[in-house]
């Protein structure tokens, strides 16, 4: 896939070096980015068979090899060829893991700014050791299975929220299915705890834009979790269950995000006895995805087209919602579509059941 | 003591059924933990939280319903064409 160790150089506010690490990317993010922007515009076909990927560093024009100025991932298919370009602010995650090892070593104080470069050596292929081997793997990929559909009638009538940017792909939510995981959240802050839910719906496909777009159609509480003030945690229990829901809706519906709640307005209490609560309330109010959110999203949402929603409630005003994705690799935020559209069927969840619905 | 190869041939899937696996020649002693440990690897999976410590992941055989437990063997548990779902015990919070 890659023939180039990657490492880190960092450097202080005045430019002095720092340190340099060998760093094992993350490609995943990157290469699913690539593939899902070359189905979405037709590039690539749907029918994912013996790709081949490669990812190659574009060299800084001004230091040259091997200083990185951006990466490409390229996907080779039977059919057809396309890659996808990223900066290297996709690297900036790990940057900032890595400083604090610098921090640890005296090299960086604890909030201090620093700078990063990305270099990429080649390095001669690996031999495999067939002691490590424990089985012979052959990757397959889901199908890019998106039900064709006219973006313009989903654009009619919906509302824009968020903070839409022009590369992202449409998502749109009924405004039922937004109330519904409020009223779950504002319940759940009342009870002094977050709580989370699945969105179930499509993704589409308008080959006369040509754009893929994704369609949420209901959400499913999340069961058989553990829920406290400032976490909710997700155990296996918890995504069989929503499978066991899709299964039973039968609707060919497929996990398109999730949602949980931020009920700051919980956390925001604890300033009467320290002022860490309150503070964190006022710089969060318009919402945020945590690096716990971001795992979560990384881990179980790892397709490009999946989407996460945040209901931060401040308790004493109405919650706010915003809208979460994958952006070139990274997660951002981003704008959605609120609908009035309503799927025939499906009702309410508010009570933490299995959807009651009317054929 | 030599391992085994069995003529298994399984396949493993995430939570979003979006990434598939076909593993062959699987060690009939290989524990399910040790099955979990290179599957997080191969279907490149994150294999630590936010803070550094080890994410918890069961194997659910999808033919009985039922997570496997860490200390089965390949040879105990699967048949071939089953299929495993990794599933994380995972947390979103306020950090």
């Amino acid at each position: 896939m890659s023939e180039h160790e990657y490492r880190l150089v960092f450097y202080g506010d005045d430019g002095g070096r720092l340190d340099e690490v060998a760093i094992r990317p993350d490609w995943e993010p990157a290469i699913e980015w690539a593939r899902f922007s070359a189905l979405r515009s037709l590039r690539l076909p749907a029918e994912a068979s013996g790709e081949r990927i490669a990812i190659r560093p574009v060299w800084d024009p001004r230091a040259g090899e091997p200083s990185v100025e951006s990466f490409v991932v390229e996907i080779e298919s039977i059919a057809a060829r396309a890659s996808s370009s990223f900066p290297i602010a996709y690297f900036r995650d790990r940057a900032e893991k890595e400083a604090e090892r610098l921090v640890e070593k005296k090299l960086l104080r604890a909030g201090d700014p620093f700078l990063y470069a990305v270099k990429a050596l080649r390095s001669p292929p690996r031999p495999i050791d067939a002691r490590r081997m424990k089985f012979r793997v052959v990757e397959t990929r889901t199908p890019f299975s998106a039900r064709e559909s006219r973006l313009s009638s989903f654009l009619g009538g919906a509302a824009t929220a968020g903070d839409p940017a022009e590369e992202d792909f449409p998502f749109f939510v009924p405004g039922a299915v937004l109330e519904e995981a409020t009223a779950l959240c504002r319940a759940a802050a009342e009870r002094g705890v977050e709580t989370a839910g699945i969105l179930a719906g499509y993704l589409r496909l308008d080959r006369s834009v040509p754009e893929a777009f994704v369609e949420a159609t209901a959400q499913i509480p999340a069961r058989h979790t553990r829920a406290e003030k400032e976490k909710v945690i997700f155990t296996p229990e918890t995504w069989t269950d929503v499978r066991r829901v899709l299964a039973r809706r039968n609707r060919g519906e497929i996990p398109v995000g999730w949602y949980h709640s931020h009920p700051i307005g919980i956390w925001g209490r604890e300033s009467a006895e320290g002022s860490e609560g309150g503070e964190k309330s006022r710089a969060r109010a318009d919402g945020f995805f945590s690096s716990q959110d971001r795992l979560v999203h990384r881990a179980v949402f790892p397709a490009a087209f999946h989407l996460a929603l945040v209901v931060t409630d401040p308790g004493d005003s109405a919650p706010a919602i915003s809208c979460y994705g994958w952006r070139r690799g990274e997660i951002a935020r981003r704008g959605f579509h609120a609908t009035r559209r309503r799927r025939r069927g499906c009702g309410s969840q508010l009570k933490n059941e299995l959807p009651r619905c009317e054929s | 003591m030599s391992t085994r190869e069995s003529t298994l041939t399984i396949e493993a899937t995430d939570v979003s059924r979006q990434k598939k696996l076909s593993l062959s020649d699987l060690e009939e002693e290989m524990t399910v933990g040790e099955l979990v440990e290179n599957l997080l690897d191969a279907m490149r999976m994150p294999a630590a939280d936010t803070a550094g410590r080890p994410l918890a992941y069961h194997a659910r055989l999808e033919r009985e319903g039922r997570h496997l437990h860490a200390s089965e063997t390949v040879g105990e548990a699967l048949e071939s064409g089953d299929l495993l779902t990794l599933l994380p015990n995972i947390e979103a919070g306020s950090r």
